[in-house]
């Protein structure tokens, strides 16, 4: 009763439509973090508070860049039909996503003093970081359902859709942060 | 054969991340020590950076591909 | 009890939604408790949030997409016939009765509540509503009228008939498709509760600082537009995707119909800039809701963002709207005048103009905000430019015209009345474009006259044309001609009496967005009312007609028209996979007056 079930070979399986369909939705994306900087740049110039943790946020940039190398060694892996090193990659890629997910509630509690959500900065400090967090979390419930769907060998070396598309949003959410983190932390 | 191929595209990805590292740091710097005027630093560096994500790991280039089946 | 069993999917969606609503309440009780900011807009967002997930989740998420993630086996009840459009079926024919259906409604609902401002301003003074509702009631007709211009030509229509038109199976992605659409019953039940919050008188612009601070349905206002958003996004990104990759064999990008390339040009505006508005929604939200100041100018925030933010969106959206309207308006053109279109590559690249364009136009809506005055120029010179690609789609259309044997049934009619309407829509725009007299004419009922001569004259009648188009390709049957054509008449003569009298309002200086008014307006606004009344009316043999003939009009067969595009070499209605045999296209869409052409562009098998 399902011919129009994902699995319908002529629409469900081919992986340039699926590819594709993410990058249009990254393209999308795109215009919510352009919006968000922007707003930076319209409502404080370039103006940055003094009591900023600059090192934190170099700490955190760092941690979300090794989590993207690990995304990307866990995607090589599979492709590769190396189940062990998938599992193990993914894994810590969600385990650096929850250290940048501590960082930023560390630099939240920080920020509550010097600059709440009341005042100009911290309104965009929130915000920002804020959209940016419930990217990663939302990215780090994909990665949990990849390893879950991995460890009932549900991908190999021809078919791993699943793991590259997840991937992918991870990248792009770092991305997000390469333009995010100058922006707050840097900028003068 | 396959095991070769993998520990290469491994130090592949290694490259890029130090590549991001360098750059990061390289804004850090910028960002600490420059005190006025940097926004185009940081330009010259964040768009780069991001190519070098979306290039390596994003793969961008499959979109220009012809569909692959 | 086997025979409810298609209510299934609403029953869960249901309970999802309200086991939802209290554990969101749930939390929003337990947050607020902790911080002590306004209790109220902080239950209501949580427990909005986590409803919406409940009702997704329960109405057909779970069984299609989280029974597949976790590895248990993914469960589709396909109900059948009439049954199937109650449930969160996957097949793009019906999704796309699911939105026109929903849609008409709205449009329905919409124009009861224009009728109700209507007996209001019968009076200069005091009547029906007062001030505490009139702009309530004003704002949701906005509102909901702008939905339905977004989104009931390209969910409803073009879900039809778009992967007919380029010989697919489905849509690029079905289950998104279903999610589209399912996310839009929420933004309705939302937008009609705003009444028991306090409503909202904002308009649907919804401009700071006054959306910050007034009654608690604007939270609610604000929660529905984010949410159709949402869904117009999800639609957008399956039309772009569906054309990049389905088209069948030989159906090359110029070989599309026109009706196709104008959702690709209105569909790149929705999956782009839609994100951009729902972030503007956003930072309302968050100022009410966590306390920030994004608009609050005392401390350091700028109102003026919002506006930029609003129309960065709300121009493109315009187009939104109007490519598919354009879109669908040439293709009958075509068909109708039995001519190939004329200019279809010009057409082409006016839309993708038009598409980038529109994206550089968005401040001349601030000319009177406060916005820095060096940038009045530009932006009049740039909206002053984009008439010019608007311009070749009237040429096309009138080209195609030219010396053609036009075929004067009801679509047609419609497409005439179009054309007839843009035209002053456009003409007035120019007023409003230039400097200098809009800051007279803003805020006038000249400004509502013009939007409703571009949306109304222009989107809605070419829906209404479109739904008669493709009647028999969707139910099989045709409709009543003559009942269709009372309809066109009263409509277009109602609709344009209506509105031009608001012109001579407007430029006597009828204020909008205002309950009362001088008294030497009086006699213009009582035309007004009756001709709205008269408008109003015009839609019952609409109505009779769409129901009447759906159940027992004369069957259609395939192709009632004698039309060229492939959605006519297929059944009527079309089977499940849309094509027996996967079609193959090896000419243009609009081979009419070509010696020894085929019936359509598909090689019959
Ligand atoms: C020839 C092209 C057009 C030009 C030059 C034009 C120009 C303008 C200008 C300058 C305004 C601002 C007026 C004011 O607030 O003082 C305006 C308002 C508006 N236009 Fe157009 N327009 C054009 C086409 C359209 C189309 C195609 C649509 C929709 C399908 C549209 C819908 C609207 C709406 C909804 C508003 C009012 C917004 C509001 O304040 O609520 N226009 N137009
Ligand atoms: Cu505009």
């Amino acid at each position: 009763m399902s011919t129009h079930s994902e699995t319908n070979t002529h629409i469900g399986n081919s992986l340039s439509l699926k590819r594709i369909g993410l990058w249009v939705f990254i393209l999308s994306e795109t215009f919510l973090f352009g919006a968000l900087i922007s707003t930076r740049y319209y409502l404080q110039g370039v103006e940055r508070p003094d009591h900023l943790n600059q090192p934190l946020g170099l700490v955190i940039s760092i941690v979300l860049l090794m989590s993207s190398l690990a995304a990307y060694r866990g995607e090589v892996a599979v492709s590769y039909n190396d189940q062990k090193k998938f599992r193990i990659n993914i894994i810590s890629t969600i385990i650096l996503a929850s250290i940048f997910l501590v960082g930023v509630g560390w630099e939240w509690y920080e920020a509550f003093q010097y600059f709440p959500p009341s005042s100009a900065f911290g309104t965009i400090f929130f915000t920002m970081t804020g959209i940016h967090a419930f990217h990663v979390l939302t990215g780090m419930i994909a990665l949990i359902i990849i390893v879950k769907m991995g460890s009932d060998g549900r991908f190999n070396s021809n078919s791993y859709w699943g793991v590259e598309g997840v991937v992918k949003y991870w990248h792009f959410v770092d991305v997000a942060w390469v333009f995010i983190y100058p922006t707050l932390y840097l900028v003068n | 054969m396959d095991d070769k191929n993998i520990t290469r595209k491994f130090r592949h990805g290694l490259f890029v991340f130090i590549a991001l590292i360098i750059i990061e740091l390289a804004e850090y710097i910028i960002g600490v020590s420059v005190s006025s005027g940097n926004f185009i630093f940081m330009v010259l560096l964040a768009v780069p950076g991001s190519w070098l994500i979306v290039h390596y790991f994003m793969h961008i280039k499959e979109l220009w591909l012809p569909p692959e089946e | 009890m086997t025979q409810l069993k298609f209510l299934w999917p609403i029953t869960r969606g249901l309970i999802g939604a309200i086991i939802g609503l209290l554990v969101g309440l749930g939390v929003g009780l337990s947050v607020s408790s902790l911080t002590g900011n306004p209790a109220t807009e902080i239950n209501i967002s949580f427990s909005y949030v986590f409803a919406l997930l409940g009702w997704l989740l329960g109405v057909g998420v779970w069984n299609s997409w989280i029974r597949e993630w976790i590895g248990i086996k993914p469960s589709y009840f396909e109900a059948k016939n009439w049954q199937r459009y109650f449930g969160f079926s996957m097949d793009h024919k019906v999704i796309g009765v699911q939105y026109l259906v929903t849609f008409v409604i709205l449009f329905l609902l919409g124009g009861f509540f224009a009728l109700l401002m209507r007996i209001e301003l019968a009076d200069s003074g005091e009547g029906l509503l007062g001030p505490n509702y009139y702009n309530t009631i004003m704002s949701l007709h906005g509102i909901i009228m702008v939905a339905v211009a977004v989104a009931a030509i390209i969910g409803g229509l073009s879900n039809y008939v778009l992967p007919l038109m380029i010989g697919a199976e489905d849509v690029a992605f079905p289950r998104i498709n279903a999610l589209s659409f399912w996310i839009i019953p929420p933004v309705a039940i939302l937008l009609i509760l705003t009444p028991l919050f306090g409503g909202f008188d904002s308009g649907w612009t919804a401009y700071p600082p006054l959306s910050v601070t007034n009654a608690d349905g604007q939270l609610l206002f604000l929660f529905a537009f984010l949410t159709f958003g949402l869904s117009s996004i999800l639609g957008g990104l399956n039309f772009l995707t569906t054309t990049i990759c389905l088209r069948a064999p030989g159906m090359t990008w110029g070989r599309l119909p026109i009706f196709v390339w104008s959702i690709v040009a209105a569909s790149i505006i929705s999956v782009t800039a839609t994100q951009v508005v729902a972030f503007g929604l956003l930072m309302v939200i968050l100022d009410r809701v966590a306390g920030m100041v994004f608009f609050d100018a005392g401390l350091g925030g700028k109102p003026l963002l919002y506006e930029h933010v609003f129309w960065f969106y709300s121009h493109p959206a315009v187009y939104i709207m109007i490519l598919p309207a354009f879109g669908a308006l040439l293709e009958m053109v075509s068909h109708f005048s039995r001519k190939p279109l004329f200019g279809y590559k010009l057409v082409v690249a006016s839309f993708l103009s038009i598409t980038a364009l529109s994206f550089l136009v968005w401040a001349h809506h601030l000319f009177t905000s406060g916005m820095d005055e060096f940038l009045h120029i530009p932006f009049m010179a740039i909206t002053e430019l984009i008439s010019v690609p608007t311009g070749v789609v009237f040429l096309s259309a009138l080209g195609t015209i030219w010396r053609g044997k036009l075929w004067l049934v009801t679509p047609m009619l419609f497409v005439v009345g179009t054309v007839f309407n843009f035209l002053i829509g456009g003409l007035t725009g120019i007023f409003l474009a230039d400097v200098a007299t809009d800051i007279h004419l803003q805020d006038t009922y000249f400004v509502v006259a013009h939007f409703h001569y571009t949306m109304m004259g222009g989107e809605i009648f070419m829906l209404f044309g479109a739904i008669y188009y493709w009647f028999p390709k969707m139910t099989g049957r045709l409709y009543n001609e003559t009942l269709g054509r009372l309809h066109f008449i009263t409509m277009f003569l109602t609709y344009n009496a209506l509105f031009i009298t608001m012109f001579i309002v407007g430029t006597n200086g009828m204020n909008r967005r205002v309950w009362t008014y001088p008294e030497n307006l009086q006699d213009g606004n009582i035309l007004i009312g009756v001709f709205s009344l008269l408008l109003g009316l015009s839609f019952i043999p609409f109505v009779y007609n769409m129901v009447a003939s759906w159940a027992r009009g004369t069957v259609s067969g395939n192709n009632p028209w004698g039309a060229t595009t492939l959605e006519w070499a297929t059944d009527s209605p079309p089977p499940e996979e849309n094509f027996a045999h996967p079609p193959k296209v090896d000419e243009g869409p609009y081979t009419y007056g070509q010696s020894g052409r085929k019936e359509t562009q598909a090689t019959p098998i």
